[in-house]
């Protein structure tokens, strides 16, 4: 076999020299860095929800309740009888449908927030009490686990609003009664396999009290994990959300929501004087819940290796 | 990290929906349905109908006879050469009450699936509403309406053969007021004959076999009305089918209507074949079937590609589908009066503890802004008709002055059709001053929204309102409800305040929409009351025979409602339909019934 001759020809320094003079400039830097990060879902995020839910107020161009019959169902602004006062047309009474989805993600969002944050805490709480004392506490959280996951969760729904009306509260609460079993159920398990290590022994030979073996050495260990879920979380969250709405057992009219403003057009969805009505609150959704999922396994990837390998 | 391939993916469906959105400018419609001209479609009037009469229906007379069948009923040219046709399908609403015996639901639900298959005494005429001549031949009533009495055909047999007789009439009546009957009826069958069977079997009775006699306990002038089921539950059933197989033999009833009943699948369909012998007018197809269809799309889609010849489909699409060379027809009345119902206005005798239990406070309380004829006034005010007619009803909607009333009916005073603008008009500046001046200007206000039969504009008619009352400074809060829970926990109960409600009814006597929304006590639903001589008008008008005291009094009763501003009326509509030409001939059907359509049995093929 021939030996490669590595000599350093002329042409071969040249080439060096080429390479180092091309060192990547700050936007090469900063682009190459990026790529490290879902730039993609989270600057789709803070377009379409979270800057929209802020500052709806101020950014929105019309009232979200409110419109006038006499502009009822003018398309969007590219299309003949559209105008730029309503970029993305208005709905069967006249209301601007970009305004609506403005205020509907700060619906969104309240309800992803408030929801998560109640069924995590409640669900942690009690996966760590069930995991870390095991026996009869733990059969009994796993049995509650069974029993919430066993409901149908729009006949739930149904149920709720019959014995009271359609709100966001009611939605909430719903949404509380179905998630919580998830974060108990993982967070449970998580806590057997943390309990078990070394650490958990001597801080229980240091005098530690339960309280505070759970919640300063076991819940570090299993926050991740509830972090990622949360994340996820959020686009099922939205989704149902919209399903319950769009049902008539979510978000009362005439507050925008998503879901409901899908329901409203869903009678002109294949007609050509209407179809956008339920056409941009459903990419919406699908906008953010895609984006909400990619983030969601960009975060297990960084934060659960654990999880990736499954 | 995002890998490419998903970032390419979301870019291409955003794409997709772009495109798909920017296609919706080509989709322009076809040329007019062979037969139909552009007119007509633009206008969704029937190519055989004709424009509701302006005259006034003739006035309820003391003694009613008339022997020969009404001109109207006679076959046109169209049906005297139309060839028989297959099976006639209909895409329609699943009925809220899905049935067959007419005391287990509503009205509506009956005139949808029991009349094709059984009639009631007395014929609806279908062209100008009015009653003619069935089952019952002629009919009178005695002096002071305690007394009515029917005149049968003794030439008529029940589908299985048996014949029909005057003691069908009785047990027929009989079963609207069965402990599980839930009849829109019942409760007035209760009143007017008794609360058992045993006392109604004394209060109606069969003279003979051709002759029936129903005593009323209370005098009323409508009961020919009642007899023609227009707003009712009374169709003829088979006493002979009960005695031999008990209620249960009515899940396949037999009757004396120009179909017969085959079977029904729940949610799925109806299906009736051809009486080829019928009295009044055998069906021109072998068989009809109403295919169930929730979905409004999915009925256009019926229709569209030939699966059905008629479908009940809802004016924001007519358009789309006249574009699809179908034809959409309408009543040849009035069909449906739209309205909001300001709640809290009650009777102040009907004030204190309430009558039902669990509930407190209840009825007339002192206070209430809707007792202020200024707020009322405001709220009539605020609302653009004219807008939601445009813009809402394709501008197919009629003036409506007073809630109950049309100018063909008696007991229509002119004066309201001249005094509305001035009083009724669109005048938001106005409105927020009487609020002011009435000291409830920002008022809480709570918008019900419901969905109702006929009409599916009710709620976007609702957030209409929301925008309207909002822009003159109430404080308004909406609530969707479905209209059995409206009843139960709302108007029933006694519930109403500080709510505005849209509702709907039909083009019937004024005395029948009043007893549901306008009487106090427990002869009423509603108990809307402005005014505490709208029960003794109310009384006047329902207990008098004579046509001329009885439209007095309800023209009073009007003239109360119109000037206190009792309610919110909006529209009249015409109730509509979509067929295909190709194969529909002639429709028509007069729109006073409870139901979206009837007459069935007088449509034709298509030649």
């Amino acid at each position: 076999m021939a030996t490669e001759n590595r000599v350093a020809t002329p042409s071969a320094i040249e080439e060096l020299a080429v390479e180092s003079s091309a060192r990547p400039s700050f936007l090469g830097r900063f682009w190459a860095e990026a790529r490290r990060y879902p730039l993609f879902p989270i600057v789709l995020l803070l377009v379409v929800l979270v800057i929209p839910a802020i500052f709806s107020d101020i950014i929105a161009p019309h009232s979200a309740t409110t419109g006038s019959l006499s502009a009822r169902l003018q398309p969007p602004f590219w299309m003949e009888g559209g105008d730029t006062n309503h970029l993305l047309g208005t709905d069967r009474v006249g209301r601007d449908i970009l305004s609506r989805i403005m205020h509907g993600a700060r619906v969104s969002v309240t309800i992803a927030a408030v929801a998560i944050f109640i069924a995590g805490v409640l669900g942690t709480s009690l996966g760590i009490i069930a995991g870390y004392w095991g026996g009869w506490v733990d059969a009994l959280v796993m049995r509650l686990v069974d029993i919430s996951l066993s409901i149908p969760i729009i006949l739930l729904a149904l149920v709720i609003v019959a014995a009271t009306q359609p709100s966001i509260l009611n939605v909430i609460v719903v949404l509380v009664l179905l998630m919580w079993s998830r974060y108990a159920r993982l967070v449970r398990g998580e806590t057997l396999a943390v309990r078990v290590q070394d650490f958990i022994s001597r801080a229980q030979v240091a005098g530690s009290s339960h309280r505070r073996i759970m919640f300063r050495h076991v819940f570090p260990n299993v926050f991740n994990s509830v972090i990622v879920l949360a994340t996820l979380n959020v686009g099922f969250v939205i989704v149902l959300e919209a399903t319950l709405s769009f049902l008539a057992v979510g978000i009362p009219p005439p507050q925008p929501a998503w879901g409901l403003m899908v329901a409203d057009g869903r009678v002109l969805i294949a007609s050509a004087q209407g179809w956008w009505v339920s056409l941009f609150p459903g990419l919406a959704i699908m906008l953010v819940v895609l984006c909400m999922n990619l983030l969601g396994d960009w975060l297990r990837d960084r934060l659960d290796p654990k999880q990736r390998q499954v | 990290m995002v890998k490419p391939t998903i970032i390419t993916v979301m870019v291409a469906a955003l794409l997709l929906a772009i495109g798909i959105a920017c296609g919706g400018t080509t989709d322009e419609p076809s040329a007019p349905a062979s037969g139909q001209t552009t007119e007509q479609q633009q206008t969704g009037s029937a190519p055989a109908a004709t424009e509701a009469p302006a005259q006034p229906a003739t006035p309820i007379p003391t003694v009613i006879a008339t022997a020969t069948p009404s001109p109207t009923n006679t076959p046109s040219a169209a049906q005297e050469t139309a060839a028989l046709g297959g099976r006639l399908r209909i895409a329609t609403i699943p009925p809220v009450q899905q049935l067959v015996g007419s005391w287990l639901g509503t009205t509506t639900s009956a005139n949808t699936q029991v009349r094709p298959f059984t009639d009631p005494l007395v014929h609806t005429d279908r062209f100008d509403g009015s009653l003619v001549p069935g089952l019952a031949t002629e009919w009178e009533a005695n002096e002071d309406g305690t007394q009515w009495t029917f005149h049968l055909r003794d030439d008529v047999n029940f589908h299985d053969g048996t014949p029909f007789t005057a003691n069908d009439v009785p047990h027929s009546a009989s079963l609207i007021i069965r402990e599980d009957a839930i009849a829109t009826d019942t409760g007035l069958f209760r009143g007017l004959f008794g609360d058992d069977e045993a006392e109604l079997l004394s209060n109606i009775v069969a003279l003979d076999d051709s002759t029936v006699q129903f005593n009323l306990k209370t005098p009323n002038s409508l009961m020919d009305f009642f007899a023609g089921a227009q707003q009712g539950n009374l169709f003829m059933y088979s006493k002979a089918q009960y005695d031999d197989g008990g209620i249960e033999a009515y899940e396949n009833p037999t009757g004396v209507g120009p179909w017969q009943f085959v079977e029904r699948t729940i949610d799925v369909n109806l299906l009736y074949s051809r009486n080829a012998d019928h009295y009044r007018r055998s069906p021109f197809f072998e068989e009809m079937e109403y295919v169930l269809i929730p979905e409004e799309t999915t009925r256009l889609a019926q229709l569209t590609t030939g699966q059905v010849q008629i479908g009940e489909i809802s004016r924001e699409l007519h358009t789309d589908a006249q574009g699809q060379n179908l034809a959409v027809l309408q009543s040849e009345l009035p069909s449906i009066q739209v309205a909001f119902i300001i709640g809290g206005v009650y009777n102040p005798e009907e004030a204190g503890p309430c009558k039902q239990e669990g509930f407190e406070d209840c009825f007339y309380q002192e206070g209430d802004p809707h007792l202020n004829p200024m707020v009322r006034e405001a709220i009539n005010r605020a609302i653009n008709r004219e807008e939601i007619n445009t813009e809402l009803f394709g501008g197919i909607g009629r003036q409506h002055t007073v809630w109950g009333y049309h100018p063909a009916l008696p007991g229509y005073n002119p004066r309201w059709t001249e005094e509305f603008d001035e009083k009724y008009g669109y005048d938001p500046d106005r409105a927020r001053q009487l609020l002011e001046e009435s000291g409830y200007a920002g008022y809480d206000l709570t918008l019900l929204l419901t969905e109702l039969p006929g009409v599916p504009e009710m709620i976007p008619m609702g957030e209409a309102a929301f925008s309207y009352l909002s822009a003159v400074g109430i404080n308004v809060t909406t609530q969707p409800i479905k209209w059995s829970d409206y009843r139960a926990k709302y108007y029933r109960p006694g519930k109403t305040h500080g709510t505005l409600a849209a509702t709907r009814g039909t083009y019937r006597p004024a005395d029948i929409t009043l007893r549901f929304y306008n009487r106090s006590g427990d002869a009423g639903f509603w108990r809307t009351s402005v005014d505490p001589m709208t029960d003794v008008l109310y009384d006047k008008a329902t207990q008098s025979v004579d046509p001329e005291v009885k439209a007095k009094a309800l023209s009073d009763l009007g003239d109360l409602k119109f000037d206190l501003y009792s309610e919110v009326p909006i529209v009249w509509l015409p109730a509509q339909i979509v067929v295909n030409p190709a194969e529909i001939g002639e429709m028509a059907w007069p729109g006073n019934i409870n139901a979206s359509f009837t007459h069935t049995e007088y449509i034709t093929p298509a030649q």
